[in-house]
């Protein structure tokens, strides 16, 4: 059926791997990567403690919180939205680990089960009206922020709720062959996102979203079930963070999480996710995650405060963005 | 014969892709209502962004008042004194009408040393404008928002006063108004002619031509056909002008078998487009579907798609009922839409080619959920042989691809779903006379050898002629006349595409087809 | 030709029986004065006439600052009418100054009436409600007949007057008064009243900048660190030796200064203000928490306490909110840049075409924020004698709802100033009454949620239905 044109008889260039390097290390992510090649560098060398497998797990645990929640963090901001409630929803399942063990007496095991679901709908009640009533996600999750964040704080009443069974610590405090319970689950999570959106049809249709939803509906792509899908996972991922940081804390605190979707949010755009949609990865939020840590870890160690350590993240949120507009009208220009 | 209010000559304007103006010639009288004739994508919408200042003209001049002119930004073409209204109107739905009125250029007077906003005297002077347009009981202190449309045209048009617009540009302003609004509109246009304001009258509606304007310019492709005295044309002559087109850009259709009935659509319903349409296309057979821009084609194969809910009515699949509410459901069921809107609703502009090619049929070529790239590939590479698609690879990032190049993507895109049924709207719009060519002898096989049940949405006679074995004609939403290929003529489906209101004469002698 | 409405036009002429409600309220005015049978005042510093009662059971006591206001506002209605006469707005003008006269006069003469039958402390105690509750409607009143905004039905209509925004809360704060008045009649006391106002005057002030901003069609969700750090700002120099007033500038300069950082970022180079704002609020969160080391301020000379200051008896943070928002609204609705804010937010592209440059709205927007937000934290930092090192947690959540519930449209174009300040009223008063009848507080922020999504979703569902 082919029509007689030579123009179809030209081969499809081959990227040469010279090509590719270049074009992989001049991007945000490959700029991020060896600017964390370096931080580690100048890290290790200036601290001894700084390379012990000690520390470096320690770092890993104090990440797996904000990881969780930034990966699918990646995914909705990819879509061309945003989660401001993920702290929250973190908050609310702390709360309700708490409450449903200590005031209402169920086992250890389901209030952790229940908590988690809860932050599953959390995420689906975003979804939903973002999806259904059309609410913009700025607002939707700008209003569950607070309205999460209120129910989190009414059921507790400032109270912290102690005296958790041991084994409960084992998840955020305790290993499995060396390496800390809550990085096992954050390895896996990430290999499942990273995958999902590198590969599977559910990341080819978040981008589509992202670059165009018109054309990603007018072809048949299920637009409205993948967002609604993608909150939720949001608020799942919050609901395990919660555990975690329960267990990690070993008390409950309504005011837990409260900030920690400006890591999350930190950690994405600094990994090269274009905020307004379209563009991103999630192995450029695992190293903007890494980053982050690192950065905080630094800080610490030359005896900063961890206090003090957000106006950095928070100069870094804008910082990235800034770096990435600069990049994107860059590449417009050639 | 005076000073044109506005002068334009051999303006030229590309788009990536696309060349939208070639050549264009065209001038405005002061006092004068000078309408634009064309079909969508015909480059009306372009010439009428470069006089207003959005873009500007690659090549060619624009002269205002005897002057030349250049705009950088809008902003300047509205100071000279050239106003536009929009479709959709550039108006504050929570501000009252006096304000958006004089946003940006309020009565001020002094209190002190500081100046603050004259609410009297803007109320005062907004009545006052509006009274110019005889219109004396609005109130001026309601939201605009709280107006139907109508009226908040009539207040876009009083901003336009309140400028001291000498050229007044008016794109498609009746799209959505009601019957007496648009008598309404009438009088306010005639009006501001006989006050000396030159008048661009952007409209695909025929009878509006007849009745409001002065002289009347066609477009097609970009190219500036001619410009006639209303009162020295008829309906068929502008209808031949805006959609005649030479006879060899079409390719033989091949004869084909024609068997059951694939699409069936009983009595649907949904809005004022789509009233009570009922059709059938059967496999291996080209139903073309006629009718001018507004007709409701679009929304009706839309609707079939998926894209909008009907309100009443059925849809029948295969001899079975279906209820598609969403794409993804009409894809199931075997049907495609190549869209009109190639940019906005047939492409993800920014992704590659391959992935484009690949985005109805992700389900299909994945295991799992797992999308698997040598087929991509494959597909992709398919399609570029199959369409001759003018890319440099199947990374190619569509965006920078012509628009004949993009359009062969979107029907590639469609056909790797392996449809039932292919609904084209607009299928060779914007497509260079190479591309066109193709595109027909691609719809004629894939009618005849693989029995695909296709219907055609085309505004080019020639094309709907060429290539239909029926044709149905649209008209404010529902279907006005059947044809047979063998009856169909030119005349006889554009007379069943007019208004019903009978006017102008249907000369019987044979019309030319001719390119001018 | 062409009718499209049908009204009849209000009629410009002058009628002289309208003059009549005027003639009343001087009347009325001068008789109040003047009356014999009042009592006199036991104590209080001014030669008003008094209304007391038993004092001996917790009863409400109209105190003497209640009653300078009320001539005030009855000379300031009497004004207003004058001008509006000379505005040719006579209908709208007498016909709410006669409205509210009317009501003071006969609650007046109730109030009386049970003092003299010396009935019991419950419906006195709602009196007090009544009497600010159209305090209040007052205000409205007087706004929506001073700074008439775009109406949504055809004429002005008493209707209209109560079917906005800023009534439904008044309404909402009376019905909430009564309620929770009912089972703890102490909640309505006036000294209550004036407490909680007081207390949290300030967030009405840094409200008045957030409504500019939302109606702008941006967002700041820093407003609590900035105003924490302003505080510590103030604070931190009067205790070094400046003199007071340096020290009550200061924030007036520093929180503009950092609004233009903020408006640049956003406007110049290109990030969106919802993360601009996050970022803001941990940096000046950071740098508040670093700076002070968790120290709190304290030592300030006794001069420093300017929302401690009450002339003519009422509490600086009062006269401050009312005023200032007073005089916002009246810059919103003169202003050419105040209009701009409204436009810019209703349709940035129109706006563009208009002349007006978003991206100088947006430096303007957020300046002026710094400036409500700096005022905020003098009256902040001044009214106790110790400044916290933290900033008000959860400020800015209560901030930007009480823009929103007080009628701001997040999505831009839409509100008033002093729709937010009545909310800020209200969710304090919701705040004070949930420990009055012994509800967890805790549970606020929960109810701020939630009113930020029904007000949401009914303003967006409104749109969409006019839309169409």
């Amino acid at each position: 059926m082919a029509v007689a044109n030579e123009v179809t008889q030209q081969p499809i260039p081959q990227r040469s791997l010279r090509i590719w390097v270049q074009d992989k290390a001049l991007s945000q992510v490959g700029i991020l990567f060896i600017i964390l090649i370096v931080t580690l560098a100048v890290l290790a060398s200036s601290n001894d403690n700084f390379l012990t497998s000690q520390n470096l797990f320690n770092q890993g645990r104090l990440l797996a919180e904000v990881g969780l929640m930034a990966l699918p963090m990646t995914f909705i901001i990819i879509t061309g939205g945003i989660d401001l409630s993920v702290g929250s929803i973190l908050g609310l399942s702390a709360i309700l680990v708490g409450y449903l063990w200590d005031t209402v007496g169920l086992p250890l095991e389901i209030a952790v089960v229940l908590a988690v679901l809860v932050g599953c709908l959390a995420g689906f009640l975003n979804g939903l009206f973002i999806v259904r009533v059309n609410v913009p996600p700025l607002i939707m999750t700008l209003a569950t922020l607070a309205f999460y964040r209120g129910l989190a704080q009414g059921i507790s009443e400032a109270r912290s709720v102690t005296g958790y069974p041991e084994w409960f610590f084992g998840l955020g405090q305790g290993n499995i062959l060396g390496v800390p319970t809550q990085l096992w689950i954050l390895f896996i999570a990430i290999i499942i996102s990273a995958v999902l959106l590198a590969r599977t049809t559910l990341g080819r249709t978040l981008y589509a979203i992202g670059n165009n939803k018109v054309g990603a509906r007018f072809s048949g792509l299920p637009v409205e079930r993948v967002t609604l899908l993608i909150y939720t996972f949001s608020g799942l991922m919050a609901g395990i963070s919660g555990v975690i940081f329960v267990s990690r804390f070993t008390t409950t605190r309504s005011d837990m999480g409260s900030g920690l979707e400006l890591d999350a949010i930190a950690a994405v755009v600094l990994g090269g996710t274009s905020i307004f949609g379209g563009k991103g990865s999630i192995i450029g939020t695992v190293i903007g995650l890494v980053m982050i840590q690192l950065l905080k870890n630094g800080l610490a160690i030359n005896g900063i405060t961890s206090d003090a350590t957000i106006v950095v993240i928070g100069s870094i949120l804008i910082f990235a963005i800034l770096v990435n507009n600069l990049i994107q009208r860059l590449r417009k220009t050639e | 014969m005076t000073v044109p209010i506005l002068q334009v000559t051999e303006i030229h304007k590309r788009f990536p892709g696309v060349h939208a103006l070639r050549g264009v010639n065209f001038d405005v009288q002061p006092g004068e209502i000078h309408a634009l004739l064309g079909e969508n994508g015909a480059g009306k919408s372009t010439l009428i962004k470069m006089i207003a200042g959005v873009h500007s003209p690659d090549s060619g001049q624009i002269n205002f008042d005897g002057k030349p002119v250049s705009f950088s930004n809008p902003r300047e073409a509205q100071q000279i004194g050239i106003a536009t209204i929009y479709q959709e109107l550039s108006l504050y739905p929570e501000l009252s009408v006096a304000e958006n009125m004089f946003m940006g250029h309020a009565p001020k007077r002094g209190l002190g040393p500081i100046q603050v906003l004259d609410w009297r005297r803007m109320e005062t002077r907004a009545k006052e404008l509006l009274a110019e347009l005889e219109i004396i009981d609005m109130d001026v202190q309601r939201k605009v928002g709280t107006f139907n449309v109508g009226n908040r045209q009539r207040v876009e048009i009083a901003k336009a006063l309140s400028l001291n617009a000498r050229l007044l540009i008016m794109d498609e302003p009746t799209a959505s108004l009601t019957e007496s609004d648009v008598e309404n509109l009438f009088s306010i246009v005639r009006l501001l002619r006989d006050r000396g304001v030159g008048i661009i009258y952007i409209t695909h509606k025929l009878v509006e031509v007849f009745e409001l304007a002065d002289r009347v310019t066609v477009f097609r492709d970009g190219q500036f056909i001619g410009t006639k005295l209303v009162s020295q044309t008829n309906e068929q002559e502008l209808i031949s002008m805006m959609v005649g087109r030479t006879i060899d850009t079409l390719f033989p259709k091949k004869p084909g078998e024609i068997k059951d009935v694939v699409l069936e659509v009983r009595n649907l319903v949904h809005g004022s487009n789509t009233r009570d349409i009922s059709f059938k296309v059967r496999a291996g057979e080209i139903v073309g579907l006629a009718g001018l821009v507004g007709s409701g084609r679009s929304e009706t194969a839309q609707v079939i798609f998926g894209v909008a809910k009907p309100e009443s009515g059925e849809i029948l699949v295969g001899g079975k009922p279906v209820k598609i509410n969403h794409p993804s459901e009409a894809v199931k069921h075997g049907i495609a839409y190549v869209p009109e809107d190639r940019g906005l609703q047939g492409l993800v502009k920014a992704m590659t080619l391959r992935e484009n090619v690949s985005m109805a049929v992700l389900n299909a070529i994945s295991s799992g959920s797992f999308i698997n790239y040598h087929k991509e590939q494959t597909i992709a590479k398919q399609a570029i042989d199959q369409f001759a698609i003018r890319a440099y690879g199947t990374e190619q990032i569509v965006n920078k691809l012509s628009g004949g190049n993009q359009q062969k993507v979107v029907i590639g895109k469609w056909l790797a779903s392996e449809p039932r049924i292919l609904i084209m709207d607009e299928p060779t719009h914007g497509v260079d006379v190479g591309a066109k060519s193709e595109i027909h002898r691609l719809m004629s096989e894939l009618a005849a050898d693989r029995g695909l049940a296709i219907l055609m949405i085309s505004s080019e006679l020639p094309e709907i002629l060429g290539m239909s074995d029926r044709i149905l004609v649209m008209r404010s939403g529902q279907i006005v006349a059947e044809f047979s290929r063998e009856e169909a003529t030119q005349e006889k489906i554009g007379a069943a595409m007019m208004s019903a209101s009978g006017y102008g004469e249907i000369k019987h002698e044979p019309s030319e087809i001719t390119v001018v | 030709m062409t009718a499209i409405t049908t009204a009849q036009p209000t009629s410009t002429r002058f009628k002289p029986l309208t003059l009549l409600p005027l003639v009343l309220a001087i009347l009325v005015f001068v008789v109040f004065q003047f009356m014999p049978f009042v009592n006199q005042p036991e104590r209080g510093s001014t030669t008003l006439p008094v209304l007391t009662e038993n004092r001996a059971n917790n009863e409400l006591e109209l105190p003497t600052s209640g009653l300078i206001l009320i001539p005030i506002a009855a000379g300031t209605l009497f004004l207003l009418g004058l001008w509006n006469l000379a505005n040719e707005q006579i209908m709208r003008a007498t016909s709410s100054m006669t409205a509210l006269v009317g009501i003071i006069v006969l609650e007046y003469y109730v109030i009386f009436v049970m003092d003299y039958i010396n009935k019991g402390a419950t419906h006195l105690g709602s009196m007090g409600i009544a009497f600010w509750a159209l305090l209040l409607l007052a205000i409205i009143m007087i706004a929506q007949t001073v700074l008439p905004r775009p109406r949504v039905e055809r004429e002005f209509q008493l209707r209209s007057l109560l079917s906005n925004q800023e009534s439904a809360i008044v309404i909402a704060l009376v019905v909430l008064l009564l309620t929770v008045g009912i089972s703890n009649p102490r909640f309505v006391s006036t000294n209550n009243i004036l407490d909680v106002l007081q207390g949290n005057a300030y967030i009405a002030v840094a409200a008045i900048g957030m409504s500019m901003v939302i109606i702008s069609g941006n967002i700041d969700i820093s407003v609590g660190s900035l105003l924490g750090l302003l505080a510590i700002v103030s604070g931190r120099l009067v205790t070094s030796g400046a003199p007071v007033w340096v020290a009550w500038m200061a924030p007036l300069i520093v929180g503009p200064a950092i609004g233009a950082v903020i408006g640049f970022v956003i406007a110049y180079l290109r990030v969106p203000a919802i993360v601009v704002t996050l970022g803001m609020f941990s940096i000046l969160k950071g740098i508040l928490i670093i700076w002070t080391n968790g120290e709190r301020v304290t030592d300030m000379p006794t001069e420093f306490f300017l929302a401690q200051m009450r002339p003519l008896g009422i509490s600086m943070p009062i006269w401050f909110m009312i005023v200032l928002t007073i005089l916002a609204a009246i810059w919103m609705r003169y202003s050419p840049v105040g209009r701009s804010f409204y436009a810019v937010g209703g349709n940035a592209d129109a706006a563009r075409l208009s002349g007006i440059s978003q991206r100088r709205v947006i430096m303007q927007v957020f300046m002026l924020n710094g400036f409500f937000v700096g005022i905020a934290s003098v009256l902040y930092a001044t009214q106790l004698t110790i400044i916290q090192a933290t900033p008000p947690p959860s400020l800015e959540l209560f901030v930007i709802t009480s823009a929103v519930v007080g009628g701001v449209s997040i999505l831009g174009g839409k509100g008033t100033v002093i729709g937010a300040m009545l909310a800020a009223i209200l969710l304090n008063t919701i705040r004070s009454g949930m420990i009055f009848i012994n509800v967890s507080p805790f549970w606020i922020q929960a109810v701020q949620g939630i009113l930020i999504l029904i007000t949401v979703l009914i303003d967006l569902l409104r749109r969409r239905r006019q839309a169409v």
